[in-house]
């Protein structure tokens, strides 16, 4: 069962079932070494209102959610290797603003990790 | 395109315009916000929700929009907020509109870059008015000093005139014949005393003491005498010696300094430098012919400078005599003439007496062919001469073949 908090998360993700990540309790967004999603679990995509089949394949922080290209989430991953950081930020995918809590993973290899949780405003 | 694309573009556009855009509720908090908003505010405010709860300025807060009485319009226009949330200072400019009785409109830019580039601006400004500030100080002093130079330069030559005056009269008196009473009186005491007896005769018993009372006024008279020119010698060398002192001062003034330039007829200025010098050429012996100028010979300039190179020039040809031997027999001449044309005027003084050598460089501070000159009289000449738009040349044959100086100026 994946958890947001587990410590061991980065480890985990890497070996889950597609299943496991469709059906986990929080937001799984997983993107390769040039920022393409290639996981995007039904979480995630109840809270964006987009498809899986429609994201699959873009760029996330500049096609998907361009509320996250900035010095705070995008500029993370290109500047670390490893990477494991936890904030609180504010989506707004359908314009509406939504208070997140993100947690940004990097545990080696190009896979990298956006997890989501909502939090109160 | 179907209206579900439709609505995919309109977010798109929405999320990709280049300012912040954000509708907020009649409590400030946020109910819609683009893409290029949020980044702005993830940028100032990490994580936070409420519009006013991120932006913080007392331009901008929840009274002052309730405060918009209207039903709609604009409640702000422009207004820059500073805000700090990491140390590192954000400017944002916000406009904020009143859609409706319950919603708010703010568009809002990152203005930091142009609020850094106009304090740099400012700061330039500034600096540059210091500058500014400094350098009229600085022309400032330097009309003062050169105000104060100008004064020292007009007393000077003032007292100078004054002192020359003063010398001329001095010389005058020292150069007339012993008091002429006296040699009345001597006469007149020699003619006594060789006729006593006929004095007896008409003064019985009184001529002795007649005679001795005449010897005695003539002895008072040719003492007087004697202790007036012995005043006379000490006031000039007292008046030499306050020359001295005023030469070795004009030294420190700048040269060709004028005063306000007033119309001054050069035939004038020559005839008050001849009156200082006459007895200077009676006592030399020298002929001066000053030949007629019918016409005025009118400069625009400082009448005391060009009365100072006149007296100086002249002074030149006087004392060029001077260096000839005793022997010399030559009858000593200086002549003055005067020209002019549309442009200039031009004044010649010729003497014949020492004259110099072709190559002598007369205009060099400090250079002289005379036995007692200070050689600093000529190079003020020129400065002057220039100073009037105008030249200073001199020419000999050589020496002993006499000279010219030719002074031109700017006519007025």
């Amino acid at each position: 069962m994946l958890a947001f908090d587990d410590p061991q998360l980065g480890i985990m993700l890497q070996s889950s079932s597609e299943s496991a990540l469709r059906d986990a309790a929080f937001g799984i967004v997983g993107l390769d070494a040039d920022s393409r999603v290639v996981v995007y679990n039904r979480w995630e995509s109840e809270l964006s209102g987009l498809s899986p089949e429609k994201v699959l394949g873009k760029a996330f922080f500049t096609e998907v959610a361009p509320c996250t290209n900035n010095y705070l989430v995008a500029l993370r991953y290109d500047q670390e290797t490893v990477l494991d950081e936890t904030l609180d930020y504010v989506f707004s995918y359908r314009l509406r603003p939504i208070a997140v809590r993100l947690r940004l993973l990097k545990v080696g290899g190009d896979r990298r990790w956006l997890l989501v949780m909502r939090r109160d405003g | 395109m179907d209206s579900a694309q439709e609505y995919e573009r309109l977010l798109q556009f929405l999320h990709a315009c280049p300012v912040g855009i954000a509708e907020l509720d009649g409590v400030g908090a946020i109910q819609m916000i683009n893409g290029h908003g949020v980044q702005l505010l993830a940028k100032v405010a990490p994580g936070k929700m409420g519009f006013f709860e991120m932006i913080s300025s007392e331009g901008l807060t929840l009274a002052r929009l309730h405060e918009f009485a209207g039903t709609h319009g604009m409640i702000r226009d422009r207004l820059r907020v500073a805000t700090a949330p990491g140390g590192e200072v954000t400017h944002l400019e916000l406009t904020l509109w009143k859609v409706d009785p319950s919603r708010y409109m703010v568009v809002f830019t990152d203005v930091t870059a142009i609020v850094a580039a106009e304090h740099a601006q400012r700061r330039l400004q500034e600096q540059e008015a210091e500058i500014e500030r400094a350098r009229q100080a600085g022309a400032e002093r330097l009309a003062a000093q050169h105000a104060r130079l100008e004064l020292a330069a007009t007393i000077l030559h003032d007292i100078g005139n004054a002192v020359t005056g003063i010398g001329t009269r001095v010389a005058n008196l020292i150069a007339e014949p012993a008091w002429p009473e006296h040699q009345s009186l001597s006469r007149l005491h020699g003619l006594l005393a060789a006729n006593k007896d006929a004095l007896e005769r008409g003064f019985p018993g009184k001529a002795d003491a007649l005679v001795g009372m005449l010897r005695a006024i003539e002895a008072a008279t040719g003492e007087r005498s004697a202790t007036w020119r012995d005043s006379l010698n000490l006031i000039a060398r007292g008046v030499t010696h306050v020359g001295e002192i005023i030469s070795l001062h004009r030294r420190l003034v700048p040269d060709g300094a004028l005063g306000a330039p007033v119309p001054v007829d050069l035939r004038l200025v020559v005839d008050d430098a001849l009156g200082f010098l006459s007895r200077s050429f009676e006592r030399r012996a020298i002929r001066v012919d000053r030949a007629p100028a019918e016409q005025p010979m009118t400069v625009s300039g400082d009448r005391t400078r060009l009365t100072q190179v006149a007296v100086n020039l002249l002074k030149n040809a006087c004392e060029a005599f001077d260096e000839l031997p005793a022997s010399d027999a030559r009858e000593r001449a200086v002549s003055i003439h005067f020209g002019a044309d549309a442009a200039m005027v031009e004044l010649t003084i010729s003497d014949n007496g020492g004259g110099f050598a072709p190559a002598a460089e007369l205009f060099q501070r400090g250079a002289t062919s005379k036995a007692t000159g200070s050689g600093l009289g000529l190079a003020s000449c020129l400065a002057v001469a220039q100073a009037h738009g105008g030249s200073l040349t001199l020419h000999s044959a050589g020496v002993g073949l006499g000279a010219n100086a030719i002074l031109r100026l700017k006519a007025a």
